[in-house]
């Protein structure tokens, strides 16, 4: 029980790569009580993980939480979910998710239908569009706040054509 | 039990004086009044959703202070970047004088300038900026941040009349329209400077004064509006 932290590493080397991305669910003081320390584990343990030393280019979607250490650049999209961009996260994209919290360094636009928590040592430039927004003491950030609009109308407007709605498709008629 | 111990029950407990640790007091946290900031929402009231730039401290309760106003917020914090201020010059004996390059006696001046395209804004909040920078320094933005402004938009500028090695580095965290709590930033870098009436008077080239005013706190605050452009 003592030898927690020792245990741990031990069987699976891979989630000390959880604590270098220190997700706001997860940091805390260490002396927090042992079934605390236990339900952050889990939750961390859930979250997919990008590590330090993974360069992605291109659309990022998921349906779980995700924890992002290393390089992306391009387009993240987690609808109801959590994202994390840990200490060592570079990320030049716009993100989506329902809460985000930011301790590395974005570039791009970010909404959240939730809530954007900006972290001691995260650094933002870009727009954000969320219905709550946290930022801590020493956070850079570099942009414009939107709490009214809905994360709805960010959506990429659906092209309405009325006259191609309007007629139906005309078929070359049939030969007699 | 232990043979110095009293006797008559347990109930009694012995009190003993436990030595306290002295520790240094916390920085003072006070709320202050402030008139410029309600003159600068009535002032925007006609706007149906006014831009704000805040070049200030980064401070989450202020954004949604002032997007509850209908404000469209814009947050470029220009203040934390800057360097600390530089020692007090050295008195220098009149006869070394000439032997000192043009250089040295002239250091150049800090500015600064929020990349943003011009004419964009309503109204920009300075906070106390300017008291982190020399009189030239000051001026050249002031006047980039006129250029940001759109025709007759508002700047809002604070001014603290204390001397700068007396006061710490402060956020101002908006209460109400009529109430700021200053909370104070020791391990941020001081500003350097304190201006003077006149100087302040001479910084606002191209605004028009709109309200001054000198709280109880040894604060200015300068609510001022872009002049209209000259007509051709």
């Amino acid at each position: 029980m003592w030898n927690w932290k020792e245990e741990r590493d031990e069987r699976s080397p891979a989630r000390s790569a959880d604590a270098a991305a220190q997700p706001s669910h997860a940091a805390g003081p260490e002396t927090h009580h042992e079934s605390r320390r236990t339900t952050m584990t889990q939750s961390v343990q859930q979250s997919a993980l990008i590590g330090q030393s993974i360069l992605f280019k291109g659309e990022l979607t998921g349906n779980e939480d995700l924890i992002i250490d290393g390089t992306v650049e391009g387009k993240i999209d987690l609808k109801e979910h959590h994202l994390t961009i840990g200490k060592n996260g570079r990320i030049k994209a716009d993100l989506r998710a329902k809460t985000i919290t930011i301790i590395g360094e974005v570039v791009g636009q970010i909404v959240a239908d939730d809530k954007v928590e900006l972290q001691a040592t995260s650094r933002l430039q870009g727009d954000i569009i969320a219905n709550r927004l946290s930022i801590a003491d020493g956070a850079h950030f570099k942009g414009s706040v939107d709490m009214e609009r809905k994360a709805e109308m960010v959506k990429p407007a659906v092209i309405h054509d009325e006259k191609l709605h309007a007629r139906p498709p005309q078929r070359a008629p049939l030969p007699v | 039990m232990p043979p110095s111990a009293p006797l008559g029950g347990g109930a009694r407990s012995i009190q003993t004086r436990v030595p306290t640790v002295s520790q240094p007091p916390a920085p003072s946290r006070l709320h202050h009044s402030t008139k410029n900031l309600k003159r600068l929402i009535d002032a925007l009231s006609p706007h149906p959703a006014p831009h704000l730039l805040d070049v200030g401290r980064l401070c989450d309760q202020n954004i949604t202070w002032l997007i509850h106003h209908r404000c469209k917020v814009t947050v470029d914090d220009q203040i934390t970047p800057l360097p600390p201020p530089p020692p007090p010059p050295k008195v220098v004996p009149a006869h070394f004088r000439d032997r000192l390059s043009a250089k040295e006696e002239t250091p150049v001046p800090i500015v600064v300038e929020p990349d943003h395209p011009d004419g964009l804004f309503d109204a920009i909040l300075c906070w106390d900026l300017l008291d982190y920078l020399d009189p030239p320094g000051a001026r050249h933005t002031l006047l980039r941040l006129a250029h940001l402004l759109k025709p007759r938009g508002y700047l809002l500028a604070f001014f603290n009349c204390e001397r700068a090695a007396t006061r710490p580095a402060t956020l101002y965290r908006i209460v109400s329209a009529e109430q700021l709590d200053y909370e104070p930033l020791p391990h941020a870098h001081p500003p350097g400077r304190a201006y003077e009436n006149r100087e302040i008077q001479e910084l606002f080239i191209g605004f028009d004064l709109v309200n001054s005013c000198y709280l109880k706190n040894r604060m200015r605050e300068i609510l001022v509006q872009k002049k209209p452009a000259p007509r051709h």
